[in-house]
């Protein structure tokens, strides 16, 4: 467009300029009328968290979501507005979870996070560091997995759909840890079906399979798990530690050389001590085995999968004693 | 618009300083990006998948088509100094024309570049994931490409904004958008400075919480340049306050443009 004179040159278009006072005044309108804090009464069903609640989520058969979201945490209520009024998600979380929202308050007078007790008892249990934060658990209480930061729809669809799956991995270390072999050989058995998880759990994942089926007194399978194992983990990556497990476990090396060749690393010496652990339980030595368990558990010190193991077989020892 | 200033605009971001830039930015940094993302010990099939998406994300969101804007943009909107003396762009700009068709034309080839340079990375993204981290599906989907379009048209209106300011005040503009743009909730968990707070601080510093508390997030919504159209689709609840934000700021932009440029004394044949 040309213009005649330098004066029409400087004309700002009407249309614009209406466009703007329209969009700036809807923006102001619905700013102000958006100043509630975080509704709880959207499609998705969440329960409070209180001792009520929890009883409830422990005896139900469905995962267990906790969100823990705050009023004056941004992310948390873009998430709220956004992620959680999407129809996919609700039905997701509906069907398949026991959903417990946790909200931190800001106190008007003070201007301090206000916390409820029991709810300060879930954020340190759950090491809760950064807000909104998820967790999904199994409902006896064991983590399968978190997740934080906003999180889009995809996002949050992907994760709790890998939850889904990771669920029967931390099923099967619950029942390793309760001596229940047989149901531990099966969960980790369908978990390896269907997951694409990274090599570290998949590796792990074979390690426990086959050590439930050996407990269980099913060698063939243990052995037909671990061929698998060698065939599929070594390939992934230059996985020396799970090698060596796989070694023993099928008799090729004996205990000493794998202690030897795990030595120089504490965490996977405390990984390779479970398995000559459970493998003395296996043929009745109890002390030599409680031993390898108290070992991991004095020099370990960390909250890992070998430490909740290792945790359960003391504990299952102890009780057998009695 | 004015044709002259479109292509004029659309052939400086040709001319042979930027190769290097412009070879970093499209090849190298998708290429660093994907090996960055898939050399992790612990990387590989679905979560390369995740990483793939999270960095997609990031290519349609605002930060890379307002970085790009500004290689394309660059110094050519309100010049006070003359780079070419070309007497065809002599010509073309002796006679006067209206400030919004310059800002409007600016505005056009910048979207053009920005969105060929942005989808050019993300297909070398996706090319470099493929090859370097066993992706299984490909996971941009239409929304994603309509968000590189939108985030992308308000990203350099953003720019072109900043452009005609006084460089001063663009270079200021630019590092507070940025910062603006890093720290936004979508991206990080930008968590209240309330939460911080004890309750024995000074009277003083409560007050300076609470400011920055309640100026940061509107500052922060005018200098972020960014919509996410995912969730809008299949929503039981339209929010309507992001539209109207993304809509506003786009237009707010290029109004100011026009009026800066308006009270600024300048003149098209620096072009």
């Amino acid at each position: 467009m040309q213009m005649n004179d330098s004066q029409s040159a400087l004309h700002i278009p009407l249309w614009l300029t209406v466009a703007l006072v329209f969009l700036l005044t809807g923006r102001t309108i619905i700013f102000y009328k958006d100043q509630s804090t975080l509704s709880k009464s959207n499609g998705i069903r969440w329960h409070e968290l209180s001792a009520l609640s929890m009883t409830e989520a422990n005896s139900q058969p469905k995962l267990v979501l906790y969100s823990f979201t705050a009023d004056w945490s941004r992310p948390c209520k873009l998430m709220e507005r956004t992620t959680y009024l999407n129809r996919e998600i609700i039905s997701l979380i509906n069907q398949n979870f026991f959903a417990i929202k946790i909200i931190d308050k800001i106190d008007k007078k003070t201007q301090v996070t206000v916390t409820d007790k029991f709810a300060l008892q879930m954020e340190n249990k759950y090491d809760i560091f950064n807000l909104p934060q998820l967790i999904v658990t199994l409902p006896s209480g064991k983590k399968v997995d978190d997740r934080s930061a906003y999180l889009s729809i995809s996002s949050l669809k992907d994760f709790l759909g890998e939850c889904e799956i990771k669920a029967l991995y931390t099923k099967g270390l619950t029942y390793l840890a309760d001596g229940k072999y047989s149901q531990a050989a099966q969960s980790f058995d369908s978990w390896l079906k269907q997951s694409n998880a990274n090599s570290y759990y998949i590796s792990n994942g074979y390690l426990y399979c086959a050590l439930a089926y050996k407990m269980a007194s099913e060698d063939k399978k243990a052995m037909d798990i671990l061929s698998l194992a060698l065939e599929k983990c070594y390939k992934i990556q230059d996985d020396k530690v799970t090698k060596s497990i796989i070694d023993f476990l099928m008799g090729r090396i004996n205990e000493d050389q794998l202690i030897q060749q795990m030595e120089s690393e504490p965490f996977n010496l405390a990984k390779a001590r479970y398995f000559t652990g459970m493998m003395k339980l296996k043929n009745g030595n109890v002390k030599a085995g409680k031993i390898d368990f108290q070992f991991i558990l004095e020099k370990h010190a960390s909250y890992s999968d070998t430490d909740f193991l290792a945790n359960g077989q003391l504990k299952l020892i102890e009780l057998k004693s009695r | 618009m004015s044709k002259a200033v479109f292509i004029y605009t659309f052939l400086r971001l040709m001319r042979p300083g930027n190769f290097v830039s412009l070879f970093l930015w499209l090849i190298a940094l998708p290429i660093y990006i994907a090996w960055m993302c898939c050399a992790d010990y612990h990387t590989s099939f679905n979560n390369a998948n995740f990483a793939m998406e999270q960095v997609a994300h990031f290519f349609t969101g605002p930060i890379i088509p307002i970085v790009t804007a500004m290689l394309v943009v660059g110094t050519t909107v309100g010049n006070t100094k003359s780079l070419h003396n070309g007497e065809y762009f002599l010509l073309t700009f002796t006679r006067p024309l209206s400030r919004f068709s310059y800002v409007f034309s600016k505005w056009c080839a910048a979207l053009l570049a920005v969105v060929s340079i942005t989808s050019c990375q993300i297909l070398c993204l996706a090319i470099s994931f493929y090859v370097l981290g066993h992706i299984t599906h490909y996971p941009l989907g239409l929304t994603d490409v309509a968000n590189l379009l939108l985030n992308a048209m308000a990203g350099t209106a953003l720019i072109v904004f900043i452009q005609c300011c006084p460089i001063w005040l663009g270079v200021n503009l630019y590092m507070v958008a940025l910062l603006c743009i890093m720290f936004n909730p979508y991206f990080i968990t930008g968590a209240s400075p309330r939460i911080a707070l004890t309750g024995t601080e000074p009277l003083w510093f409560k007050i300076l919480v609470e400011i920055f508390d309640k100026v940061y997030p509107v500052v922060q919504d005018f200098l972020t340049p960014f919509i996410d159209i995912a969730p809008f689709f299949n929503s039981i609840e339209v929010w309507w306050l992001p539209i109207f934000s993304f809509l506003s700021n786009f237009v707010l932009y290029l109004w100011l443009a026009v009026l800066v440029l308006n009270s600024r004394e300048f003149f098209y044949a620096n072009e």
